[in-house]
């Protein structure tokens, strides 16, 4: 039975001369690996080719429950908004495709998260607005953990279980984040000989504690932290990362070299 | 067992591996080569010995070549301060076959995939730098594909060569294509078209 509902591409690869196997991040089904026979012929039913983070109504059909295959069909592919942003802002341009890996590193094949999909349609839809970049997707950063239930305790130290809160420490001393323990040291606490962490300050804290608006320095803070966690969660480097970096360090320059700072960027500075 | 011979079923193990080429395919064409003469056999043998013993890369531009620098790169009558970039070999000859583009070209091999992993140390990024630095180069014109990846790439070289002096970096235009209709075409080439839309008159 066929499937029809908004998806977006996360991924795709050449099968051959003229069809992609893609990617899809599905609102009501989760992730779908999809054969787009066809796609990239001139006159294809799909009006042009699908490209990486594009959104649209897809109609497919997943493989059958006894099937060996685990690759459905894409039937037809209207593509129904367009970010022109990701292809003249490089820094948009890294912050989606991060926030793309983020999607398919932390969810599965056919189980759906319908918050972290919308976050994510959110995300390309205030990346078109001029949002400013780095702090729209530290918001979807927060959202997705939250959603897949990925969000570290960051009251209770991971070492000895004592309160970490801003009342228990005075709030100039910062804390330590350990990734292989996904939580935080106190301040009393020493990570093990060798142990990965990273620094962070209270504000990042507060920011999972209270729910707050994130701000200015705060999200590049948060997305770098994002970044290093996801990284241990996962087992392995994301892709992107480096490629994010050095978006941002390119806005860095040029946010440097303009006398007049009017850019959307400077919100995230 | 496929009751082939050993040499035979070599030929369709490796004429398999071509893209496009499935199992069935790959079985027509050797039993095509095993009935054709001789000569012709031998002919293509010889053409994809030379293919992979003189065909190599240009040392300035990258494009495909025998000579080295390639014809293109060394013919005097071209523009040398305008430099197309663009993504692969066969693009170049795309441009080229429009015979309107009359500067040099360099070819990057490849598209940044950051999700795939691949990076601009894999990409000849690094040599268009230097050459537009040594070779005085007015004008880059980056003619890499209008996908993301291809936009990226384009992206983070405009970002490499920002502030250059006396560098101008041009984008190819794009939206909708000659012939085509408003009807048939996608969002993207709707939202490229306007814009990138242009006075008249």
């Amino acid at each position: 039975m066929p499937i029809s509902e908004l998806a977006i591409c996360l991924r795709r690869s050449d099968y051959s001369e003229t069809s992609l196997v893609v990617r899809m991040m599905t609102r009501e089904h989760g992730q779908a690996s999809l054969m787009a026979k066809g796609v990239k012929r001139p006159k294809s039913r799909f009006g042009g080719s699908i490209d990486l983070l594009s959104v649209g109504q897809a109609v497919y059909s997943l493989p059958r429950e006894n099937s060996v295959s685990t690759m459905g069909l894409l039937m037809s592919w209207d593509q129904t908004e367009a970010y022109p942003c990701l292809r003249t802002d490089l820094l948009r341009h890294a912050v989606a495709l991060t926030a793309a890996e983020l999607l398919a590193r932390l969810t599965e094949e056919l189980d759906p998260h319908p918050a972290s999909f919308d976050a994510m349609i959110r995300l390309l839809r205030e990346l078109q607005g001029g949002e400013p970049p780095v702090r729209r997707l530290a918001e979807f950063g927060r959202a997705l953990l939250t959603d897949i239930g990925l969000t570290p305790d960051f009251q209770t130290c991971a070492h000895c279980g004592q309160p970490t809160g801003p009342g228990e420490f005075p709030a100039a001393r910062g804390l330590l984040f350990a990734g292989p323990r996904s939580g935080v040291l106190c301040p009393r606490c020493q990570p093990g000989p060798g142990e990965s962490t990273v620094a962070i300050s209270r504000n990042l804290q507060q920011f999972f504690i209270e729910n707050t608006q994130i701000t200015g320095r705060l999200a590049l803070e948060f997305v770098r932290w994002l970044v290093y966690y996801v990284q241990h969660q996962i087992g392995r480097e994301l892709n992107s990362a480096a490629t994010l970096e050095r978006a941002i360090a390119a806005a860095l320059i040029a946010h440097a070299r303009s006398a007049q700072p009017t850019d959307s960027h400077d919100n995230d500075k | 067992m496929s009751g082939y011979t050993q040499t035979m079923e070599r030929l369709i193990a490796e004429l398999g591996r071509l893209p496009g080429i499935g199992a069935r395919s790959a079985e027509r064409i050797a039993f095509h080569l095993l009935k054709a003469k001789t000569d012709d056999a031998m002919r293509l043998a010889d053409a994809i010995r030379d293919l992979k013993t003189r065909t190599r890369h240009c040392s300035r531009c990258y494009n495909l070549t025998e000579a080295d620098p390639c014809p293109i790169c060394s013919d005097p009558a071209r523009d040398a301060r305008t430099i197309c970039v663009v993504e692969q070999p066969k693009d170049l000859m795309n441009i080229e076959s429009t015979g309107t583009f009359r500067g040099v070209y360099h070819v990057l091999m490849g598209h940044l995939a950051p999700l795939e992993g691949v990076e601009p140390a894999d990409l000849t990024i690094d040599p268009l730098l230097r050459r537009v630095e040594s070779e005085g180069v007015r004008e880059v014109i980056l003619g890499t594909n209008p996908t993301i990846e291809g936009d990226g790439t384009a992206l983070l070289i405009a970002s490499l060569l920002a502030g250059r002096e006396g560098v101008q970096v041009t984008r190819l235009a794009r939206g909708l294509p000659s012939g085509s209709q408003l009807e048939y075409a996608n969002k993207s080439m709707l939202a490229d078209a306007i814009s990138g839309r242009q006075k008249m008159g």
